[in-house]
């Protein structure tokens, strides 16, 4: 397979640059074309500089653009940049071409004119179109270049969205999409769906389809834009933006051109009319009414405040195409399913319900099911693509059949039925196959349905992936479990301790999950452990509730038991003799962060928001985290080496006493909670695996625990100086006195405590100081009221 | 009681901190070399004869360490004769060590020096490479501590100065500083330097770099509050402060005798110094009793001053400063200030002397009043008289 060392991306718009910054994400080089800088004068087209300008400010815009396209602001040197005049040869020595020009045939055409020029032979160009067909682009490019040619279709913003649709063109050789599916999995950690070329390709059809749908039928049933979008977001599992403030986003001329391509595209679709705009979008259209771009769109925001002081947003109204002040949704299916969690369901409340609302989302769902099902094999060959493609490219919690299963196979049919609609072929093939669903799972494999074998065939995996869920589902594998974690066996001697409580927040059955991990390695039962979920956050940090209650019964021997517990796993893991492999991912605060902090090594996802965040809580790190952070800054100053504790001593003080949160795994290292040694994974779906094989490569190296490390106390100079600091920090209002009387306390453990500059000290001494800080804390006043607020509230409270 | 006379005096152009800027990168101690060579040669006194040079810096260290006013000497490749000193007292540093000269001619203690100052905010950040408040004050009266910015914004709120009135201070500082430029009002005290750039290429540094011709009042009205948090109050932006800056000044000072075996033309003499202290709180207040004291000691009241230069590290502490005292804003900074030109900490105190000498001169002024505020709560002032 052909290594993807370098790559090219033509086109430095917002995506062409989101693009190469999730590469440079990923660790791949690239170089970054675009047009010479448009109506320089003649002295300007001599000026290098000047020319680059327009590529050069699309590259500056990667760090102010939110969210950050970049794990961290230090990546953006791995961007070279040029322009197409002056530097196409550059591509010489690129392994991968990504084309991202305007969205033109003719523009696309000449700029590949030019990549067969310079591109060396076996290298691999790809568009990212996602309405020109890929056959059209390839037509006349010369033989080599056409079978190494094909569409990857990235969904914006690369680096959030999973979803990497691969279009193969008509000579494209086999093995040039195996390596990109490779370099798309395992190198810049997307889901790949497989894809034909078909106009919108797969997730942008279905898309395109639900949304033309709901404006025509919307009108009919009287709906209006905040009652659909009530009943089209988190309420059935799709993004909060959910219909009308996403098509605002996106921009309405854009969906409109979209939409076009399959009405011109596909002149045989059954639901072609669908396809065509009612009189209200087309109105909307030309009234330059196209979502945030041009000000205002499905809602506009108003100078007008409520209140409360919040912007008054205004909804359009379909029949008058003028602007309404915003009516309140309210259906009996979306109050009934605001605090159920489980999916499943939530799903079964809003589709079988007996409102207005939910017949809509009926409907809705069993014409999008339909359109789906109908468009296997012409889109794609299997139901797992379409479901992935829609799961990836818009975050929805499951995909179309995957919601037929957990609605209950039958019964959606039935319904369907009941309503005159004609099953889809693929619903009658699952019955007369015997089958009562469209995937299922039979000894930890999962299967799907497949219509053209009318059989059950298994979901293609990545052999890294590791699903828990699925392992544990198998005999024998939970080998131990309570109300918050389980161990599970993970398979060649390593155990995984994995947290499945609320937020996963730390409490005693997790401490108590740890060291029972702990004492089977030490038992010499297994080899190794790896701490992982695949939840929706690694941990959101202690369970402040437990702790509040403890409070208010002055339970100081408990909260003090708590805190002595956690640091007790956390030492016994770190000093395990058997190496501990930690996986944080998405939010890992406060006490899941210190747990991270004593893994031998961590496997960190990209996508990680971590940091010891306490001081919002009015509290500081003490399970063992604060102490961590001392370890880590004296470990910069090696022995024998006469260099200043001071700015690493900063930093730790800085992060702890500001609760810095790191927006990525980079940023996490950057911050100093972890380690650069730790490893970074892009694909959320292969931690686990990876940390799996992290585990066992230690073990193989001949893993020995740490030596306890080097610590001395930095006495009372630099302790002044953050206290200095925090002072002036007060004075100018960052800081209240509460703030301050914390931010000291992180100082005083950071420090040492009261003992001299250069007095030798242990972890233990720091730990106890960690413990003294937290629980004095615990009974001031504020800090009560900050974790009252963050439990009623979920958010920080400034006292 | 001898007379002391100011024979020469000269700066180099006020480079921005910004990295990449023209002079960040160059070390303190060779822009305070090129100074010391040309003031000695613009003198017309033999360098043999000179004696001692005193240099002010607000952070004498590292690279502006191990005594920079006898470093510099021996870059300049002046006599090893010639002794050196570094003295510190933050911003005025510059005016100080006019004023230690000056007073060691009048004692009779020496014939001819050189007194001046140097400063390069990025090599060597404020507050130096190192803080190490003391743990006991910080404690008993944190106060001691207090940032300049935070000092700033504690006269804006405690006494009444207004972010509007800022704003249009620092506009017009910008305008002034643009117009002086562009008429060559600084070319007279200004030594161009040669430079070594970041490139590799070597470039004449000769021109200010700080001042603005595109601001507005628009613009600066716009800019959050440089050092204030959520709950903060007060004036200060970046765009009504000073900037932080790199530049080197030096002025030869010598006794009667000397002026008159050379036929020397004096450009002035320094009739009062004073320095006056107070709340460490506070930019501004301490500059009073110092004007006052300096006016006393020369024997004039302050009507009687014809030209001020009042560094403008803040405008709030500037405006606080006119309005105390009831100077005419029309002689104050007329070429423009810190604001717009750079303040470059203890180089400062010796670069005002030079373009308030130089207009004097250029106007015909007799009495020209130089003050600053400094950090820790303190003022100075020093009164010169032109040399007819």
């Amino acid at each position: 397979m052909r290594e993807i060392r370098k790559a090219a991306v033509l086109g430095s718009g917002v995506m062409g640059a989101a693009i190469a910054a999730h590469l440079a994400n990923c660790g791949v080089p690239s170089i970054m074309l675009d047009i010479v800088t448009p109506n320089l004068s003649e002295d300007e087209k001599k000026n290098p500089k000047k020319r680059n300008a327009l590529v050069e400010g699309n590259k500056a815009n990667l760090l102010k653009a939110k969210p950050a396209p970049l794990y961290s602001k230090s990546y953006l040197n791995m961007i070279e940049t040029g322009n197409f005049e002056d530097d196409m040869h550059k591509i010489a020595d690129c392994d991968l071409i990504i084309e991202v020009v305007m969205e033109n045939l003719d523009i696309k055409k000449q700029v590949y004119a030019q990549v067969a020029q310079h591109r060396k032979p076996g290298s691999i160009v790809t568009s990212n179109t996602s309405g020109i067909p890929i056959r059209a682009m390839a037509k006349d490019m010369p033989k080599e270049m056409s079978q190494h040619f094909m569409g990857t279709h990235f969904f914006n913003p690369p680096r959030y969205l999973r979803l990497l649709e691969l279009i193969p063109g008509p000579d494209t050789l086999p093995e040039v999409v195996e390596t990109m599916a490779w370099f798309g999995e395992n190198v810049l950690g997307k889901g790949i769906v497989y894809a034909k070329d078909t106009p919108n390709f797969i997730a942008n059809r279905i898309l395109t389809f639900t949304m033309s749908y709901i404006l025509h039928e919307m009108t009919k049933e009287g709906l209006t834009v905040e009652e659909i979008d009530a009943l089209t977001g988190p309420a059935i599992g799709h993004a909060s933006s959910a219909t009308f403030r996403t098509a605002d986003l996106v921009g309405l001329d854009t969906f409109v051109k979209v939409v076009k391509n399959v009405y011109d595209g596909c002149p045989d679709d059954e639901c072609r009319d669908y396809f065509k705009m009612p009189d209200w979008v087309e109105k909307m259209v030309e009234k330059k009414l196209w979502g945030n771009k041009t000000g205002s769109g499905f809602y506009k925001k108003t100078d007008k405040k409520d209140e409360k002081g919040k912007a008054i947003v205004q909804a359009i109204d379909p029949d008058t195409v003028e602007y309404r002040d915003p009516v309140k949704a309210k259906f009996e299916c979306t109050g009934a399913v605001r605090s159920i969690e489980d999916l499943a369901e939530k799903l079964k409340i809003m589709h079988f319900s007996e409102d207005k609302g939910s017949k809509f989302v009926f409907k809705l769902f069993a014409n999008v099911a339909k359109y789906a099902a109908n468009r296997i094999p012409e889109i794609s060959d299997d139901i797992v693509n379409i479901d992935n493609a829609v799961k990836w490219g818009f975050a929805w919690e499951a995909g179309i059949f995957e919601t037929w299963d957990l609605l209950g196979f039958e019964e959606v049919c039935k319904r369907m039925e009941a309503e005159g609609f004609e099953l889809p072929a693929i619903a009658k093939a699952v019955k007369e196959a015997g089958g009562n669903s469209f995937y299922k799972t039979e000894n930890g494999v999962d299967y799907y349905f497949d219509v053209a074998t009318e059989s059950y065939k298994p979901v293609p995996k990545n052999p890294k992936e590791i699903r828990l869920a699925a392992v544990k589902a198998q005999p024998n594998k939970e080998i131990d479990r309570n109300d918050s974690a389980s161990l599970i066996d993970i398979g060649d001697g390593i155990i995984c301790c994995e947290f499945h409580c609320k937020m996963n927040a730390v409490d005693a059955d997790i401490v108590t999950m740890l060291s029972k991990g702990v004492d089977l390695l030490e038992d010499g039962k297994y080899e190794g452990m790896v701490v992982a979920n695949q939840g929706p956050h690694f941990s959101a940090g202690a369970n402040l509730f437990l702790i509040l209650g403890q409070i208010m019964q002055q339970d100081w021997g408990a909260i003090e038991a708590m805190v002595r517990g956690l640091q007790g796993a956390n030492m016994r893991m770190k000093y395990c003799s058997k190496p501990v492999v930690i996986a944080p991912h998405h939010y890992t605060f406060g006490g899941g962060l210190e747990i991270c902090m004593h893994a031998a090594k961590c496997v960190i996802a990209g996508e990680t928001y971590a940091g010891l965040v306490e001081a919002g809580v009015g509290v500081i790190p003490a399970g063992g985290g604060t102490k961590e952070m001392t370890v880590r800054a004296l470990e910069l100053v090696p022995e024998g080496v006469n260099a200043d504790p001071f700015p690493f001593i900063r930093r730790s003080f800085e992060d702890i006493a500001m609760a810095k949160v790191g927006t990525s795994g980079a940023e996490v290292v950057e911050l100093g909670y972890l380690r650069p040694t730790d490893i970074i994974e892009p694909n959320f779906e292969l931690q686990v695996g990876r940390a799996k094989n992290v585990c066992l490569s230690l073990i193989q190296a001949g893993y020995r625990p740490p030596r306890p490390p080097r610590l001395w106390a930095l006495g009372e100079t630099p302790r002044a100086a953050f206290e200095a600091a925090v002072w002036g920090m007060k004075e100018a209002g960052f800081a209240s006195e509460h703030d301050m009387l914390i931010a000291t306390k992180v100082a005083y453990i950071l420090t040492g405590g009261d003992r001299a500059e250069g007095t030798p000290i242990t972890e233990q001494d720091l730990l106890d100081l960690e413990c003294e800080a937290f629980c004095s804390l615990c009974g001031t006043e504020k800090t009560q009221q900050r974790i009252q607020h963050m439990l009623t509230t979920g958010k920080p409270l400034r006292n | 009681m001898e007379k002391s006379y100011i024979v020469a005096a000269c700066r180099t152009a006020v480079g921005k901190s910004k990295k990449g800027s023209a002079i960040a990168h160059v070390r303190p101690d060779d822009l305070l070399a090129a100074v010391l060579r040309e003031v000695v040669k613009r003198s017309g006194i033999p360098a043999e004869r000179f004696q001692d040079c005193i240099i002010g810096c607000a952070f004498p260290e590292a690279e502006a360490g191990m005594n920079v006013g006898r470093i510099g000497l021996l870059i300049a490749d002046l006599p090893d004769t010639i002794s050196g000193e570094t003295v510190n007292r933050f911003c005025s540093s510059g005016l100080d060590t006019m004023a230690i000269l000056s007073s060691k001619i009048e004692c009779d203690m020496l014939d001819v020096g050189i007194a001046g100052g140097v400063e390069s905010m990025s090599v060597i950040p404020m507050g130096g490479n190192k803080t190490c408040p003391n743990p006991s004050l910080i404690r008993k009266n944190p106060r001691a501590y207090t940032s300049m910015g935070q000092c700033a914004d504690n006269v804006a709120n405690d006494f009444g100065i207004t972010r509007e009135e800022c704003d249009q201070w620092a506009l017009r500082s910008n305008q002034l500083a643009v117009k002086a430029i562009k008429e060559g009002k600084f070319k007279e005290e200004i030594v161009p330097i040669e430079v070594k750039g970041l490139d590799g290429k070597t470039f004449i540094f000769d021109t200010d770099e700080g001042p603005r011709a595109d601001t507005t009042l628009e613009g600066l009205a716009k800019l959050k509050l440089a050092f204030q948090g959520p709950a903060g109050k007060g004036v200060t932006t970046a765009g009504n402060a000073s900037q932080t800056s790199c530049g080197a000044a030096a002025t030869v000072i010598v006794s009667e005798d000397i002026v008159k075996e050379f036929n020397l033309k004096p450009l002035a003499r320094l009739r009062g110094y004073a320095v006056g202290a107070g709340d460490p709180g506070y930019l501004g207040p301490a500059q009073i009793p110092a004007i006052q004291e300096a006016c006393r000691q020369a024997g004039i009241k302050v009507e009687d001053i014809g030209l001020v230069e009042c560094n403008e590290a803040f405008a709030s502490q500037t405006l606080y400063v006119i309005k105390t005292l009831g100077l005419n804003p029309d002689i104050v900074n007329v070429n423009g200030g810190a604001i717009a030109l750079g303040h470059p900490l203890g180089c400062t105190g010796t670069k005002l002397a030079c373009t308030l000498m130089y207009e004097m001169r250029r106007r015909g002024v007799k009495w020209g009043l130089e003050t600053m505020c400094i950090g820790g709560g303190m003022g100075a002032a020093g009164i010169f008289e032109l040399c007819e």
